[in-house]
C-alpha cells in the first residue's frame, strides 16, 4: 500500500500511515476549515488497509487540539480500529498528552471511555 | 473614519477588557494568524488551559461565521469569503470571546431553540449531548458536526448570552457571547 505522509501545519497535523513498518501516526493540531476533506483519504486507506493487515498495531495519536469537526473525523478513525479489534485483530491506540494542555488529556480520555480496544494514555517526554 | 474619535474608541474598546477585536471578512489564515497569537500571548500571562479554551471557542466561532454569515464576498480566486465581528477580551478576571454576524431568519429560529436547550444543561448533560451528536452526525442543513455551540456551551463557565437584531424580512444580526 501506498504510504501517507503529509506535512504538519498549524492547523493541519501530520498523518504519516506505512502498512510496510506498520506505523501510523497523527501528530499536531487540527482545525481546518474542511476535516472532512482532509480525513476521508485516510479512512479510505484504513479500511484498506484494516481489511488485510494480521499484524499487531499501533494506532498513536499525538493530538492537541481537535475542532469540533476533527473530533468527528478522529472518531471515524477509531470506529475503524475497534471494529476489527472486535474481530480478533490485535489492535490498540496510544493517545500522546501534554501535562500542561488538559485539552489534549481530556480528549483523550473522553475517547477512551466509548471504545473497548486497549486505548492507553501517555504523558509526552519533555 | 474620523481620527479625532480614536481615542474615544480605544477607551471603549479598553473599558470592556478587548483584546482582539476583528470586523471583516474571515479566512482559514486570518482565524490561524489570530488564535494562535492571541493563545500564545494568553499562556504567557495566564495558564495554559485557559489559552487552548479560549482558543477553541474562537475557532468555533470563527468557523461559524466562515460557514453561516450572509454577508458574503467574491475573493480574488472566486472562491466565497464571509464576513462578521469576533472579539477576545478579558473581565473581571475571565476571558470571554464574542461573535457576531448577518444571518438568514430561518438559520436564527434554529440557533435560538438550540441555544435555549444548551442553556438549561449542566456539563454532564452537555458532554453526553456532545458525544450522542458527534455520533449521530450533522442535522439537515449543518455544515459541520453540528458540535459547535455544544463545545462552546462545555468550555463555558457562565450561561452563554445571546442576542439576535432582526434588521428585516429575511435577515437578522446574531450576536453570541461565551464567558470563559
Amino acid at each position: 500500500m501506498e504510504t501517507i505522509d503529509t506535512k504538519q501545519d498549524k492547523s493541519t497535523p501530520r498523518v504519516y500511515m506505512n502498512a510496510e513498518e506498520n506505523q501510523f501516526l497523527i501528530e499536531g493540531r487540527s482545525y481546518m476549515e474542511n476535516p472532512q476533506v482532509f480525513y476521508e483519504p485516510i479512512l479510505v486507506w484504513m479500511r484498506e488497509f484494516l481489511a488485510v493487515n494480521q499484524k499487531e498495531s499501533v494506532l498513536e495519536l499525538k493530538i492537541d487540539y481537535l475542532n469540533t469537526s476533527s473530533t468527528k473525523m478522529i472518531m471515524d478513525l477509531l470506529d475503524l480500529w475497534e471494529k476489527y479489534f472486535l474481530e480478533g485483530k490485535k489492535l490498540s491506540i496510544k493517545w500522546y498528552f501534554d501535562r500542561a494542555n488538559d485539552f489534549g488529556m481530556e480528549t483523550g480520555e473522553e475517547y477512551k471511555e466509548d471504545y473497548t480496544l486497549p486505548f492507553h494514555l501517555v504523558e509526552k517526554e519533555k | 473614519m474620523n481620527i479625532s474619535g480614536l481615542l474615544e474608541l480605544k477607551s471603549s474598546l479598553e473599558l470592556d477588557g478587548i483584546k482582539i477585536c476583528y470586523v471583516g471578512p474571515v479566512s482559514q489564515g486570518i482565524l490561524q494568524e489570530i488564535g494562535e497569537s492571541v493563545k500564545s500571548s494568553i499562556e504567557t500571562g495566564a495558564d495554559s488551559s485557559i489559552g487552548e479554551k479560549v482558543f477553541s471557542v474562537f475557532v468555533e466561532q470563527v468557523q461559524n461565521i466562515m460557514k453561516y454569515s450572509s454577508e458574503i464576498e467574491k475573493s480574488d480566486n472566486d472562491t466565497e469569503i464571509r464576513s462578521g465581528i469576533s472579539i477576545i477580551g478579558e473581565m473581571k478576571g475571565k476571558f470571554y470571546c464574542v461573535t457576531g454576524n448577518k444571518v438568514t431568519n430561518q438559520i436564527v429560529n434554529n440557533i435560538s431553540i438550540k441555544l435555549d436547550k444548551l442553556k438549561t444543561m449542566d456539563k454532564i448533560e452537555l458532554k453526553n449531548l456532545y458525544k450522542e451528536q458527534m455520533r449521530k452526525g450533522p442535522d439537515p442543513g449543518s455544515k459541520g458536526a453540528g458540535l459547535g455551540f455544544i463545545e462552546m456551551a462545555r468550555r463555558s463557565s457562565e450561561p452563554l448570552e445571546y442576542h439576535i437584531s432582526k434588521l428585516d424580512e429575511s435577515h437578522s444580526f446574531f450576536a453570541l457571547k461565551i464567558i470563559l
